[in-house]
């Protein structure tokens, strides 16, 4: 089935009268590259726990509105059953490590699919992240882009449609954004869809063709990506710098 | 044939500590303690890791003289060889203890523990985990707190500690609060 990840007029408020999401509709098509981007609590990461059916399963509170992933309603079905599907960069990576090697972090997820042959996909992952030959490291000892494809590995190893990463370029200089930017570029050609929630323009600009920007748990831009980027008011009015802008600004 | 070796550590732990606490003689005691010693100077000297004497000497002086002061109903040198006994009894299964966890690795304790439950299993390693992690970000917000101004001389260091243990706490618990929502999000189903 290929109906892609479906947002129905969802609203989500952790407790009553705080509303974090505000009746928003978007719908991710399967290929795409996505953009999520918005000023400091605006919903965005609130926004990525829907898309994989962490909200309403683990994180509570009041829900409403449809999320359909591939046809399939998230109150329905279970994490676990989603996980093989939608694959989540949290993110910090110094958080999301809690194996003793990298192999075994990578395995984790394999194992709680009960997915066969695991050194080979073990192996696929880190060769994808350009990783290979880490498989015996402590996870712990790594450089936060090494940390950051660790995470990206243990999510490809099971092969899911869609990867969602949460500010995979926060904390890594620009080379390591620019080398884990091409590798999600790679995977979104083999046909995987791609969501990152990013502040980086730039970044936003050179990699994604689709943007949703959120405002105050608000949908205020779905669309494509080179539109919004030639109207700058719309950019600042959601708090995101437009391209270039200090640059021109401070001369 | 590691999890053999493993086995055979573990055992003679749990040997040694449940000699400690069937009350033996004095002089069973000090062979055993004597023991424990010896054969911790040697794993510090092959795996070249410090064994910590000094926080057990600490314990076990303060012991002898908590023996030495209370209990004044009972002569001197019996106080002594109480205190001797008592510090003789928690130094032996400190350092058995620190002895199979100095001798064996992380991953084959792992292994060895491979027939518990998978919920416990996962508790386990993580808690392994997160040891280093949490010491290294111990010393980070010693340093924070220093850089603000902070003393942790003298009787400042009660605040000292405190000023490190809240931030500590509170660090911890939302990582313990994000790893939940990443073990669900990584497919795990408890049983």
């Amino acid at each position: 089935m290929d109906n892609g990840l479906q947002i129905q007029n969802v609203t989500f408020s952790y407790k009553k009268n705080t509303r974090a999401l505000k009746n928003i509709s978007v719908r991710f098509n399967r290929g795409t590259f996505w953009g999520i981007a918005g000023a400091n609590g605006s919903g965005k990461t609130t926004f990525s726990y829907l898309l994989n059916g962490l909200i309403p399963h683990v994180i509570k509170g009041h829900l409403s509105g449809e999320v359909l992933i591939e046809g399939e309603n998230s109150r329905i079905k279970s994490v676990s059953y989603f996980s093989k599907k939608i694959g989540m960069v949290f993110q910090n990576p110094d958080f999301s490590l809690f194996n003793l090697e990298v192999y075994d972090e990578i395995a984790f997820g394999l194992n709680n699919q009960g997915i066969k042959n695991q050194k080979e996909k073990i192996n696929q992952a880190l060769k994808a992240v350009n990783l290979s030959g880490f498989e015996k490291r402590d996870p712990q000892t790594l450089s936060f882009g090494e940390k950051q494809k660790v995470n990206l590995a243990c999510v490809l190893a099971l092969d899911p449609s869609y990867i969602i990463l949460d500010e995979p370029s926060a904390m890594l200089d620009y080379q390591s954004s620019i080398n884990l930017y091409d590798i999600l570029k790679r995977l979104n050609n083999k046909g995987k869809t791609i969501i990152v929630i990013e502040h980086d323009t730039d970044l936003l600009f050179k990699y994604t063709s689709n943007l949703l920007v959120l405002n105050k748990g608000k949908a205020s831009y779905v669309g494509d990506t080179k539109n919004i980027f030639s109207d700058k008011t719309i950019l600042l009015d959601n708090g995101i710098k437009p391209l270039n802008y200090i640059n021109k600004n401070s001369l | 044939m590691k999890n053999i070796i493993t086995f055979i550590k573990f055992a003679l732990v749990i040997f040694i500590n449940y000699s400690l606490f069937t009350n033996p003689s004095f002089t069973k005691m000090s062979a055993i303690g004597v023991m424990t010693i010896i054969v911790s100077i040697i794993i510090q000297k092959n795996t070249q890791r410090q064994v910590k004497f000094i926080p057990l000497i600490i314990l076990g002086l303060s012991l002898l003289l908590f023996y030495l002061i209370f209990n004044t109903g009972y002569p001197l040198l019996y106080r002594l060889q109480l205190g001797l006994y008592s510090t003789l009894k928690i130094t032996t299964l400190s350092l058995s203890v620190l002895c199979f966890t100095y001798s064996t690795s992380i991953r084959d304790i792992l292994n060895f523990l491979s027939f518990l439950p998978k919920d416990v299993k996962l508790l386990i390693a993580i808690t392994f985990s997160q040891i280093p992690v949490t010491l290294d970000e111990t010393d980070k917000i010693i340093s924070v707190q220093k850089s603000r101004g902070q003393n942790f001389k003298g009787l400042n260091i009660f605040k000292g500690i405190i000023s490190v243990i809240i931030p500590l706490l509170h660090r911890n618990l939302k990582k313990a609060d994000q790893l939940s929502i990443i073990i669900v999000a990584r497919g795990y189903q408890n049983e």
